[in-house]
């Protein structure tokens, strides 16, 4: 009995040093906003007052400007995104502002990775920024019950000690901040310098395929987060951003993706704009100068696509017609004018 | 499952809570559970020949073991009518069918290693010289190597050598014959343990003791230490520089080498601190594997503290039945009436150790690379035996004291710089491959012109320098077990919590710096083997 209570002292305050550190370290990372997809403080500070809601992945991320929609169009906006987020990340994000905002419009950035991404496959990755993202202890219990499984909470406990470690070394050497100077209206500015893209489009025109095995999951949560907005009175607009046009010639079968959005957006009765389409993107978005890499647009590129989003918000808003704006397929791009010329 | 995974620990915890709750009797029993359950959660497709080794070593030892009591007891009955030379016949008689037994078990348990692990160096082997001849074999063998077959095998043999040897009894239950084979924490990575020193403290019963669990989670902490913020770093800068080394200049190859130094011994030391820190926690003693192994002074030394159940059992079961076997003996009385008394007594030993090196090096590889390593260690210790004594008499010429701390320190630093250059070989791919790095080290001479040059492996400096810290711990440490256990001396000489702080610190340098096991990286190095 003497050893089996030792035993249970050594224990206890082991496991209490290590849970007191934990939580330590946790609040370090949690309260300081220093990490790149932290913005709890800033929504906080702007619920009720948010019109248009963005959400998205990377590419509406590094894509779109609020601060450039909200001068153009007079409202406000928020872009609730983050790197390989996840449908159950979105639908929380979403489903908290939607709650506390007056929300009437909201862009809904869907690609190829929305549809084909296996989130069991890929692991936590795209979840764990989520729980900084969050409020309250409440809220982030909630969300790891709900978007991990059991063998995944060791590594949302990794990755919350790691980061919180991280931020104590930056509050020890003077560099750790209060507000989240990453980002802005969760728009994110790149940091990355712009990659030279491939211009011989003619020779790697249509050499590889995308797979076409659409995750049932991502489809459900897609419907999921569709059914979310409208239950809030919101008009759902889908997207696809502008990639590189040297993406674009890449992949043979964008069209199988782009179809299967158009009939979900009839099914659902929602508008759908895919970017790519679009007949100035060539001219206003060129590939020497809009992108970082293949899929993500640099500051520049951001810029000018937010234009070119608040014109199409615009064009829904006033329930103008906006499809000769597009064309009607990749196929049909190929075919435009000099289309392949370097 | 991994033991670098969190699956592992809730194995462990889980056995600990039941080992302690059963009664006595039963921890036995659980202790085989759970190894066959480990086992079969590696592959249960191999767990056949497992119980298969276990029951023709059990059925074989039996055998042994009632042909020497009967024998015995028919002797001491007939003790009166039997004359001098019908007692030397039937005694022979009997060791001639115990041999036989032996003989048979072993080829087949051998047999069964030698073709899990040997068929493709073989068949590759074959079709190298049928194709001198416009032939060849096919090799389209795709076995599954069951868990742990090299260390099994050996353990088993030394059982059953024991047994015919009369340095032990058989057992007649099976099943813990069944688990002495099974055991999981020596499984995959030893230590091989004698039946002698393993089943006295498999079978005990163990009554939960503080000290001992305290000391064994501060020795598995340490391990998941080593292992995960030193070895599985390095696994990187080994890999990279593997890949790469013929675009380095010869100190980045030799500085590559070196984190290969670092590595294995943080890999292999590693998981035996967490083994026997589980199995201390258990009450169960496991044989100690390493005894700071880059502190030796010669090659002879770093094999006799470095992997240390592996040289004792080449040692007890190769080794000595050479040396002192009838036809070696004969051998070196030969050579000494031709070539001299010196070469007389040398050579059954170069003989045995020739052997020994080759296996060795078999063993941990089916490849000529591996051979090579075996044999060139086996050089290094022929050589320094037969260069005993003129070395002492230079020594004595040139007024060098054993005793000095230059001389020692040059001794050391002397063998670490050796046993880098042989680890390397084998590792890096083939012979060629491994020649070529020893060639890159020692033949491209030029400087590195910044610290990126030097060490172009390291991908990021912080971690770099995290590892190169866990590294230094660990060479403060090794330092300070020459006095006796760190362990007991920081109880003696620390208060509870300042221990308890340490501990913590570490388990968080683990969660922070420490790279998980995942695909080839970090996997447990000597598991291959």
């Amino acid at each position: 009995m003497h050893s089996f209570k030792r035993i249970l002292k050594i224990v206890g305050v082991f496991l209490l040093a290590v849970v007191l550190l934990s939580v330590m370290f946790a609040e370090f990372y949690l309260q300081g906003e220093n990490f790149d997809y932290q913005d709890a403080r800033e929504r906080d500070r702007l619920a009720g007052k948010v019109t248009v809601l963005i959400c998205g992945a990377s590419y509406t991320m590094y894509g779109i400007q609020p601060e450039i929609l909200n001068q153009r169009l007079g409202i406000s906006s928020y872009n609730v995104t983050g790197a390989l987020m996840t449908m159950e990340g979105r639908y929380t994000l979403l489903k908290k502002e939607l709650e506390r905002n007056p929300v009437h419009t909201v862009v809904l950035e869907v690609s190829v990775d929305t549809l084909i991404r296996d989130r069991t496959a890929e692991g936590p990755e795209g979840d764990l920024p989520i729980l900084g993202r969050l409020s309250g202890v409440g809220e982030r219990l909630s969300y790891l019950h709900s978007a991990f499984s059991l063998s995944e909470y060791p590594m949302a406990y990794y990755d919350l000690v790691s980061k919180g470690i991280e931020s104590s070394l930056r509050f020890i050497t003077g560099k750790y901040h209060r507000e989240n100077s990453e980002m802005k209206l969760g728009y994110l500015r790149v940091k990355k310098d712009s990659r030279e893209l491939p211009t011989n489009y003619q020779d790697i025109y249509g050499l590889r395929s995308l797979p076409e095995e659409i995750v049932p999951e991502n489809e459900d949560g897609l419907e999921r987060l569709v059914s979310l907005c409208k239950e809030n009175g919101a008009t759902v607009i889908l997207v696809v951003t502008p990639k590189s046009k040297y993406y674009n010639c890449l992949y043979a079968n964008l069209d199988y993706f782009d179809q299967w959005y158009r009939s979900f957006a009839e099914k659902h009765g929602v508008h759908y704009l895919n970017f790519n389409l679009d007949k100035e993107k060539t001219t206003r978005l060129p590939d020497s100068d809009s992108y970082y890499d293949e899929t993500h647009m640099n500051i520049k590129g951001s810029a000018e696509f937010t234009k070119m989003l608040s014109s199409a918000l615009q064009d829904i808003w006033k329930q103008r017609n906006y499809a000769y704006k597009y064309f009607d397929s990749y196929s049909a791009l190929r075919w435009s004018d000099h289309y392949l010329d370097s | 499952m991994s033991i670098v995974s969190v699956r592992f620990i809730l194995f462990a915890l889980g056995l600990i809570v039941l080992y302690y709750l059963i009664p006595k009797r039963f921890q036995w029993w659980l202790l085989l559970a759970c190894s066959l359950c480990f086992y079969c959660l590696n592959g249960w497709q191999t767990l056949p020949f497992l119980l298969l080794t276990a029951l023709t070593v059990w059925w074989t030892a039996m055998l042994i073991q009632r042909s020497a009591d009967n024998e015995k007891a028919f002797l001491k009955a007939h003790k009166a009518e039997l004359t001098k030379e019908e007692r030397s016949a039937r005694k022979a008689k009997g060791k001639a069918r115990r041999k036989l037994a032996l003989v048979l078990c072993l080829i087949l348990n051998v047999g069964i290693l030698c073709a899990f692990k040997y068929i493709h160096f073989l068949l590759s082997q074959v079709n190298g010289i049928a194709a001198w001849f416009g032939g060849g074999v096919r090799d389209t063998i795709r076995w599954i190597v069951p868990l742990g077959i090299s260390f099994y095998t050996f353990q088993v043999i030394s059982y059953l050598c024991d047994v015919y040897w009369g340095n032990t009894e058989a057992e007649d239950n099976y099943f813990k014959v069944l688990l002495f084979t099974s055991f999981f924490p020596q499984i995959t990575q030893g230590p091989i343990s004698t039946w002698k020193n393993l089943s006295g403290e498999l079978f005990a019963p163990h009554s939960l003791d503080d000290r001992s669990f305290s000391y064994g989670a501060q020795r598995m902490i340490w391990g998941y230490f080593k292992k995960m913020v030193v070895a599985n770093i390095f696994a990187v800068y080994v890999q990279n520089t593997f890949a790469s080394y013929s675009t380095y200049t010869g100190l980045a190859a030799f500085a590559g080498a070196l984190c290969y130094t670092v590595q294995i011994y943080a890999d292999f030391s590693g998981y035996m601190d967490i083994m026997c820190g589980l199995c201390q926690i258990l009450g169960i003693r496991l044989t100690e594997n390493f005894e700071r192994p880059y502190f030796s002074k010669s090659v002879a030394e770093y094999w006799r503290r470095w992997h240390i159940s592996l040289g004792a059992w080449f040692k007890s079961y190769v080794y000595y039945p050479l040396a002192v076997s009838k036809w070696n003996q004969k051998l070196g009385r030969t050579a000494k009436r031709r070539f001299g008394k010196s070469f007389g007594n040398y050579l059954p030993a170069t003989v045995a150790l020739v052997v020994v090196w080759l296996a060795t090096g078999l063993w941990h590889g089916a490849s000529w690379a591996y051979i090579a390593w075996g044999g060139v260690n086996g050089l290094f210790i022929i050589f320094s035996m037969w260069m005993e004594k003129p070395f002492s008499r230079w020594k004595q010429w040139l007024h060098i004291r054993e005793s000095a701390w230059l001389w020692r320190a040059f001794q050391v630093i002397r063998t670490f710089l050796l046993v880098t250059f042989i680890k390397v070989l084998p590792e890096v791919g083939t012979l060629r491959q491994g020649f070529g790095l020893w060639k890159q080290i020692l033949f491209t001479p030029r400087l590195p012109r910044s610290l990126a040059e030097l060490l172009p492996f390291v991908d990021s400096i912080r971690t770099f320098l995290a590892a190169a810290a866990g590294v230094g711990l660990m060479f403060v440490v090794s330092l300070l077990q020459r006095k006796g256990s760190v362990r007991e001396r920081m109880e003696k000489k620390l208060p509870f919590l300042v221990r308890i702080l340490c501990y913590v610190v570490l388990f968080f340098a683990i969660v922070y710096f420490g790279v998980p096991a995942s695909g080839g990286l970090g996997g447990f190095l000597y598991a291959q083997f």
